[in-house]
């Protein structure tokens, strides 16, 4: 099971995407998570904040399309950022060592608000 | 020895029937969920690799792969065998996980996370088959991933009226909180209050002991006569319920609204 809602923020500084990403990401299903990313980019959105707090699970999969969608950003001058990982998502982001290279934070709200 | 086997189709949609054999096999030891969890994800990548890289034309339907468990003592060995042609994955080097995302692989941190959350793995070309062999000692490790949830759980009191009050509970429950929803309950149930919504879309995870939540939930309304309404249940607490049979004692409802007519009748 995996849900994405997003919501566009425009009224802020600079517009962000705000990807609630909700359920279990696998082997099965990792591919949705980096085409809904995808199709988000080539629309022209650019900063994102990937709200984590009901993604109960993430294998390897997940983290590589992650990092996909990071490395697509980059060039484009865009962010990605998450927010509240649940406990075992934050273990296995501190396994790949990615939570020293994304920005990762406490709330959606922070993720926002940070420069 | 015992031993126990489930073969699979070559084929991601499969692998997490894998993964919950494995998850079960610690738990049924008296593992943690956290290590019942380490074995959840360790079989799921060593499953993932075998789909990817074991048959790299076209996907197979047929049962390639076996996922059998052994446990003696306090040691559960996990062996994924597979009959695609031979291959070592521990004979690929790590990635390294200091690596900035620029020179960062995007692949292999899959046996890379098997190494780190597994005792000991080996790998032997057998009969025709790769078999990569995982051992972990289950020493009932407490579950130790409170880095952000399991440490808070919030529970709002949306709105209370003379009758009906509507909780919000949010985090990460596992055994140790099993209490804190009936607990809260209890207090408005003395304050003369027997309706209850408990808008459950802020709860991030429950555990299987976790869902001692819930039943103590149930008993304590049973005996003191109050009413009951679980509104919006995530998709996976409802899968847990259900595999529980939870979903068939509690009353249920898609949305708040739905909820006050079900309390209102």
């Amino acid at each position: 099971m995996l849900e994405f809602q997003t919501t566009h923020l425009n009224d802020t500084e600079t517009p962000m995407s705000i990807v609630e990403v909700r359920g279990r990401v696998d082997s099965s299903n990792a591919s949705e998570l980096g085409e809904h990313l995808t199709s988000l980019i080539e629309q022209g959105h650019i900063r994102f904040v990937l709200d984590f707090s009901l993604l109960v699970y993430m294998s390897s999969a997940g983290l590589r399309e992650l990092v996909n969608a990071y490395r697509r950003l980059q060039p484009l001058g865009g962010d990605l950022r998450l927010a509240n990982p649940t406990a075992r998502v934050r273990d296995v982001l501190e396994l790949a060592g990615l939570h020293t290279v994304l920005r990762v934070y406490a709330t959606r709200q922070d993720a926002v608000k940070s420069q | 020895m015992e031993q126990e086997c489930l073969r699979i189709a070559c084929i991601f949609d499969e692998i997490a029937r894998a993964c919950e054999f494995a998850q079960n096999a610690a738990l049924g030891m008296g593992s943690s969920d956290l290590e019942a969890y380490h074995c959840y994800l360790a079989v799921d990548e060593a499953c993932t690799n075998v789909v990817e890289h074991g048959r790299r034309e076209e996907s197979s339907a047929e049962a390639c792969i076996e996922v059998c468990f052994q446990r003696e003592g306090e040691r559960l060995t996990l062996i994924i065998s597979d009959d695609s042609g031979p291959f070592d994955p521990l004979a690929q080097p790590d990635p390294d996980p200091a690596v900035g995302l620029a020179g960062r692989e995007s692949g292999g941190w899959g046996i890379y996370f098997i190494k780190r959350l597994m005792d000991d793995v080996r790998y032997v070309r057998k009969d025709g088959r790769n078999h990569l062999i995982l051992s972990k000692r289950i020493r009932q490790i407490p579950d130790s991933a409170p880095s952000i949830d399991a440490m808070r759980h919030p529970i709002a009191v949306v709105t209370s009226g003379a009758k009906l009050v509507k909780i919000a509970p949010s985090g990460h429950y596992d055994a140790r909180c099993a209490n804190l929803l009936s607990d809260e309950v209890a207090r408005w149930t003395d304050a003369g209050r027997s309706q209850f919504i408990i808008d459950m879309s802020g709860v991030s995870y429950i555990s299987s002991g976790g869902l001692k939540l819930l039943v103590n939930l149930w008993q304590r309304a049973r005996e003191r006569r109050t009413r009951i309404v679980l509104a919006m249940i995530p998709v996976y607490i409802r899968e847990l319920m259900e595999v529980s049979g939870l979903d068939l004692i509690f009353n249920t409802a898609e949305t708040i609204e739905q909820a006050e007519a079900i309390l209102s009748k």
